[in-house]
This record gives C-alpha cells, sequence and structure tokens, in this order.
C-alpha cells in the first residue's frame, strides 16, 4: 500500500495505550506491575461458580438480548434503588454493555456531532480522548492540579462555549483518587442545566470511595434527564476480564445509544 | 433536554434493528423463530468445559492482554496455516476481537477518512451501514440480484471512484449465501491491486460452505498487503453468546485497526478465549461434520419452503436461505414477515431492510437453519398453511 497512512488523522497518535507499553516492560524486567488496574485476586467463588453454572446450563452461550439479559437490567436497576435511591426502569433505562469502555465509546459515537466540544477533566483516561476523537468532536481539558486535584469550577464556567455539547466526569477520578463533592457535583449540574448540556459519567470506582461518599450526579433535581451514568462491574466484583458494564440514563437517551 | 437530536446525524434512521424487532415479535407471538442467526443449541462440550476450566483456574478472569491471549492468538494463526496455508505472525497479525461486529466497527473506524467512499455488496449485514457512517464515510452498493446473486464485476469497476479507499467483501455472504468463485475473487483482486485499494473481508461463514470452496482473498497475489480479514468463532463453534472474533492482517493494518480496537472494549471475553484456543485445534472431522450437518439443515429446511410454495435460492454456504415471496402474490417482504408470527406462527427477516433501494429486494424473506430438526420440521409444517 502506497499513499497516505493507514490510520486516520482522527486518531493519529493514540496508537499504543501507555498501559501496554509498561506491562510489557514488566514482563520483559520481571518487575512487580503496579501499573495497570487489575486485581491479582479474582472475585468471589460464588460469583464464579454462577458463571459457570450459567455456561453449563446454557445461560447465554447464544446471543443475549441486545440490551443485556432481562435479570441483569433488573439487578443493575434494583442496585441503583439500594445504594442510590434513584429508579431506572430495567426494560428502557438501563442498557448492559462490554465493560465501561464500549459504554463511554457509545456514548461518544451516539450522542456527539463533528465539532462538538467535550470538556473532560484532565488527566484523563485514555479512551476518553480517543472516543471524542473518533465522533470527530473537539476535547476541552479541564485539568486537576496537585495537590488536592479539586476541579476549578470558574475554569469550567469560563470553558464552556456555544459548541459545547457536553461533559464527560469521572468520580471517583482516575487516576488523581478526586471524588467530587456534593456541592462540586451541585454546581457542575447547576452549568450543565443553564447551558443546557449532556454529562456522561464514569462512575466505575462507584464502591471504592474511601473519604466522603460517592452519589451520581443524575440523583440532582434536572440531571436525569440529561445524565449517562456508566458503571462496571470488573472493578466492584474483581472480575476485570469478563467486561460487564451498564450504562442508566433516561429512556430516550438509552433509545439512543442502544442503536 | 431541548433542541437538536440526542443521536447523531450519521446514525439517524439506523435506531432499531430488524433483529431487535423480529425477535420481539418471535417471544410476543411464541413463534418459531427463524429470524436472527444462532444456534438453538450449544457447541462442543469439551469447549464449554474448558470455558468452565479457565474460569476456576483463573484464566482469563481478569484483562487478557489488549492483543488477545498469546494460546488464541497462535491458535488462530496455525488455523489460517491448516486451512488455507496462510502465514500470519501470531505476535503482530492476528488481533482477537469481541466478535465480528467489533472487528468490523475497529477496521472501519481506524482505516478510514471522513468521506471515503467504501464499495459494499448489497444487500449487507445491518452493522457495515453503522460503521461506514460511524467514520463518516460513503457506502456505494453493489447490488447482488437473484437468483444467482453473483457480484457484477463491470458494475464494481464502475462504482471506482478516486475517493474510494475500501471495498468491503463479505463470503459466504449474508443474507443471500453466495460464495464468491475463485474468478470473481482474482478480479476484484484485481481491482484492488489496480486502484490501491484496501479489502475488509467478513470470513465469518468460511467453515459453512456446502458448494464451492471457501478460499480467503487474502491468499491472492498482491492482496496480503492490503487485506483485513475477519473471523468468528461465535458461528464456527455455535457459541454466538461468547463474542470472540478476530482479525488477520499484515502487521501495519492490524496496528492501525488495534488503535481503534482498544477503545471501543479493550479487551473481551476472557476465560472464552482460552476455550476458542482449544477449539480452533479441533480435529478435521468436527468442522466436516459441523458442516454436513448444517448442509443437511440446509436441505431439509429448502424442501420444506418449496413445498410451502416459496421460490428458494438455495444457498451455497451461511446457514441462511433466501426466498422470494411472489408465488403468494406478495411483494412486500416486510409486511410478509410483520404478518408471518400471525398467520403461521414463523418469525423470519425481510431483506429489503439490507438494501438501499428496498424495492430491490422487495419480495425477499430470509429464513435461518441453524436449528434443531424438529424445529425446522415444524416450521416448514406450519409454513404450508400460507398455501391454503
Amino acid at each position: 500500500m502506497s499513499g497516505r497512512p493507514l490510520l486516520n488523522r482522527r486518531l493519529d497518535g493514540l496508537g499504543t495505550t501507555i498501559f501496554a507499553e509498561m506491562s510489557a516492560l514488566a514482563t520483559a524486567t520481571g518487575s512487580i506491575n503496579l501499573g495497570q488496574g487489575f486485581p491479582d485476586t479474582d472475585g468471589p467463588e460464588s460469583v464464579r461458580e454462577a458463571a459457570v453454572r450459567a455456561l453449563r446450563e446454557g445461560h447465554g452461550n447464544q446471543y443475549p438480548p441486545g440490551p443485556g439479559i432481562p435479570e441483569l437490567r433488573t439487578a443493575i436497576s434494583d442496585h441503583q434503588r439500594r445504594f442510590y435511591d434513584l429508579s431506572f426502569d430495567p426494560e428502557t433505562e438501563v442498557l448492559v454493555t462490554a465493560g465501561a469502555t464500549e459504554a463511554i465509546a457509545a456514548a461518544m459515537l451516539a450522542l456527539l456531532e463533528p465539532g462538538d466540544e467535550v470538556i473532560a477533566f484532565e488527566p484523563f483516561y485514555d479512551s476518553y480522548a480517543a472516543c471524542v476523537a473518533m465522533a470527530g468532536a473537539k476535547r476541552v481539558p479541564l485539568t486537576l492540579r496537585a495537590p488536592s486535584f479539586r476541579p476549578d469550577l470558574d475554569e469550567l464556567r469560563a470553558k464552556i462555549t456555544p459548541r459545547t455539547r457536553l461533559l464527560l466526569l469521572n468520580t471517583p477520578h482516575n487516576p488523581t483518587g478526586m471524588v467530587l463533592t456534593a456541592e462540586e457535583q451541585s454546581a457542575i449540574a447547576a452549568l450543565a442545566i443553564e447551558h443546557d448540556l449532556l454529562v456522561v459519567t464514569d462512575e466505575v470506582y462507584e464502591h471504592l470511595v474511601f473519604e466522603g461518599t460517592h452519589r451520581p450526579i443524575a440523583a440532582l433535581p434536572g440531571m436525569r434527564e440529561r445524565t449517562v451514568t456508566i458503571g462496571s462491574a470488573g472493578k466492584t466484583f474483581s472480575f476485570t476480564g469478563w467486561k460487564v458494564g451498564w450504562v442508566k440514563a433516561f429512556s430516550p437517551t438509552y433509545w439512543n445509544l442502544a442503536a | 433536554m431541548s433542541g437538536r437530536p440526542l443521536l447523531n446525524r450519521r446514525l439517524d434512521g439506523l435506531g432499531t434493528t430488524i433483529f431487535a424487532e423480529m425477535s420481539a415479535l418471535a417471544t410476543a407471538t411464541g413463534s418459531i423463530n427463524l429470524g436472527q442467526g444462532f444456534p438453538d443449541t450449544d457447541g462442543p462440550e469439551e469447549i464449554r468445559e474448558a470455558a468452565v476450566r479457565a474460569l476456576r483456574e483463573g484464566k482469563g478472569n481478569q484483562y487478557p492482554p489488549g492483543p488477545g491471549i498469546p494460546e488464541l492468538r497462535a491458535a488462530i494463526s496455525d488455523h489460517q496455516q491448516r486451512f488455507y496455508d496462510l502465514s500470519f505472525d501470531p505476535d503482530t497479525e492476528v488481533l482477537v476481537t469481541a466478535g465480528a461486529t467489533e472487528a468490523i466497527a475497529a477496521t472501519l473506524l481506524a482505516l478510514l477518512e471522513p468521506d471515503d467512499e467504501v464499495i459494499a455488496f448489497e444487500p449487507f449485514y445491518d452493522s457495515y451501514a453503522a460503521c461506514i457512517a460511524m467514520a463518516g464515510a460513503k457506502r456505494v452498493p453493489l447490488t447482488l440480484r437473484a437468483p444467482s446473486f453473483r457480484p457484477d464485476l463491470d458494475e464494481l469497476r464502475a462504482k471506482i471512484t478516486p475517493r474510494t479507499r475500501l471495498l468491503l467483501l463479505n463470503t459466504p455472504h449474508n443474507p443471500t449465501g453466495m460464495v464468491l468463485t475463485a474468478d470473481e475473487q482474482s478480479a476484484i483482486a484485481a481491482l484492488a491491486v489496480e486502484h490501491d485499494l484496501l479489502v475488509v473481508t467478513d470470513e465469518v461463514y468460511e467453515h459453512l460452505v456446502f458448494e464451492g470452496t471457501h478460499r480467503p482473498i487474502a491468499a491472492l497475489p498482491g492482496m496480503r498487503e492490503r487485506t483485513v480479514t475477519i473471523g468468528s468463532a461465535g458461528k464456527t463453534f455455535s457459541f454466538t453468546g461468547w463474542k470472540v472474533g478476530w482479525v488477520t492482517a499484515n502487521g501495519a493494518l492490524v496496528s492501525a485497526v488495534r488503535t481503534a480496537k482498544q477503545y471501543l472494549t479493550y479487551v473481551s471475553a476472557g476465560p472464552f478465549q482460552y476455550a476458542i484456543a482449544e477449539a480452533l485445534r479441533l480435529p478435521d472431522s468436527y468442522f466436516d461434520g459441523f458442516r454436513a450437518d448444517l448442509h443437511r439443515k440446509r436441505d431439509l429446511l429448502g424442501d420444506g419452503l418449496r413445498a410451502a410454495g416459496f421460490e428458494v435460492y438455495l444457498p451455497q454456504g451461511t446457514y441462511f436461505i433466501t426466498t422470494d415471496i411472489t408465488p403468494f402474490g406478495e411483494k412486500d417482504a416486510y409486511a410478509f414477515c410483520r404478518a408471518l408470527p400471525e398467520r403461521c406462527g414463523v418469525v423470519a427477516i425481510p431483506n429489503s431492510v439490507f438494501y438501499d433501494d428496498p424495492d430491490v429486494g422487495r419480495s425477499q424473506v430470509r429464513f435461518t437453519f441453524c436449528k434443531k430438526d424438529d424445529v425446522l420440521q415444524e416450521a416448514a409444517d406450519r409454513l404450508q398453511r400460507l398455501a391454503s
């Protein structure tokens, strides 16, 4: 093949993740790998044995329904009610995905038009940049600075333009561990409502908060209708290799993501 | 939320797949579902037990390596060598994906620039249109016409423009069952080389060819360097729910596809990757037996459909039969398929939704035969009512 590069311009420079590079280095040098975030101990045996039963009883060995099996959608809905008193219809407001990574990709590829601006915390999980790029949109960083890594809400306000379509949040935040406070969430929610923005919030570490408490931003007034909340089983149950994630959102958004 | 639609313009009109609609109809009416292509019998017990072992031994319960576990990549490489005498380096020329669907999405999202043109067979598998649209590119259909569904190679040549970047092939072809001949492949390859085009070829039904033989187009001279070949375990081993697929291509192409893939799902199917690594090494008797079994089912359903009054286009490959409903005095496949569950308790898929110009496939209906014999027989019996 001659001529232009094989990889398109949007993905230029996103070739190899730092995780692949450092994990290869760990293997090559026999080092202790504290790089990539996956446990070295599997999750509960009872959960693993539930997977064995499903395999042997022929549950899920063929295509499950597109939005996920009803049992899991109900369990996700019940989980939200149990921990956050949030109500999502398992039929229309819950979508099962191939991990949080696919949930983020689908949300960006569904909700963004080329030229849209997306404000996202920096430092950022690498797939955010790639998915915003694949959608042809522009990522606008809101930098979290040491030592506290709190978001500067005046700076956030200043970065909102008429082209801003979406705020991409992540709390608890990877890599800094910052957890948004109730006040910060309220201020962010007020800005989202004022400017009629969509909010996509990656909350896969929801059960790993050691100081403060986790509360989904979707629970704030006026936010449910504009928020896509992303969750995942991998981190909470220590089975990262199974790649089970989900999206909860107001149903019209859900149906569009399902496309 | 006020203002503009939530779903972007590129995906407008792609909201619900026909499979979701028809499967819901099957459930609501208690019909036999010959719509979506998944088997009603799981694959080999020894492969299922390999997945159980992986789960219990803690293999794949945490993130597998991004390109797939080495055991599976080696097995894919050996499979290409064993069946096609094609050599791919498992470390740099093989990429494991979350089924063929992710392979197609990642390949198109990696290789296309906005406004590139992609020539693809029509009728087309619905994800092709969506992935080309997500990449901002333009799909140019090459229509396969009944009864033979052969591609018109003069038409293909005429459709190539300076904006054409990629040919998206599918052989054996879903839904028509067409299998490209060696001559057709050579002609397509010559055009790709002449115009310096990339070729992406979906070959997930490679082990379900009943007439003729499957040969990857990547095996032709000048093609290896420009071809991305997509395969899948789901169809070959009857574990469609495990979603294990793969890409084989030269290192530069795999590297590009991996870039997009790592951000779509990152990785997937941890324990199943170990099981499929074993499946790919099953003896020839498995592959031969599987093909013979589906060949028999094809003839069983084909006879039943013909007896019921359909015009039947017997497929050379895949597990689908395309039919025409004109003999019933009907012309609208979509209306026919929506009414079919009420009329006789069977669900099928209208091919018309797989065409840009629905008129071309207006009267075509697709049935799958990857079901138990008694289910196929019962469906055939029920369809007899159409004549009365």
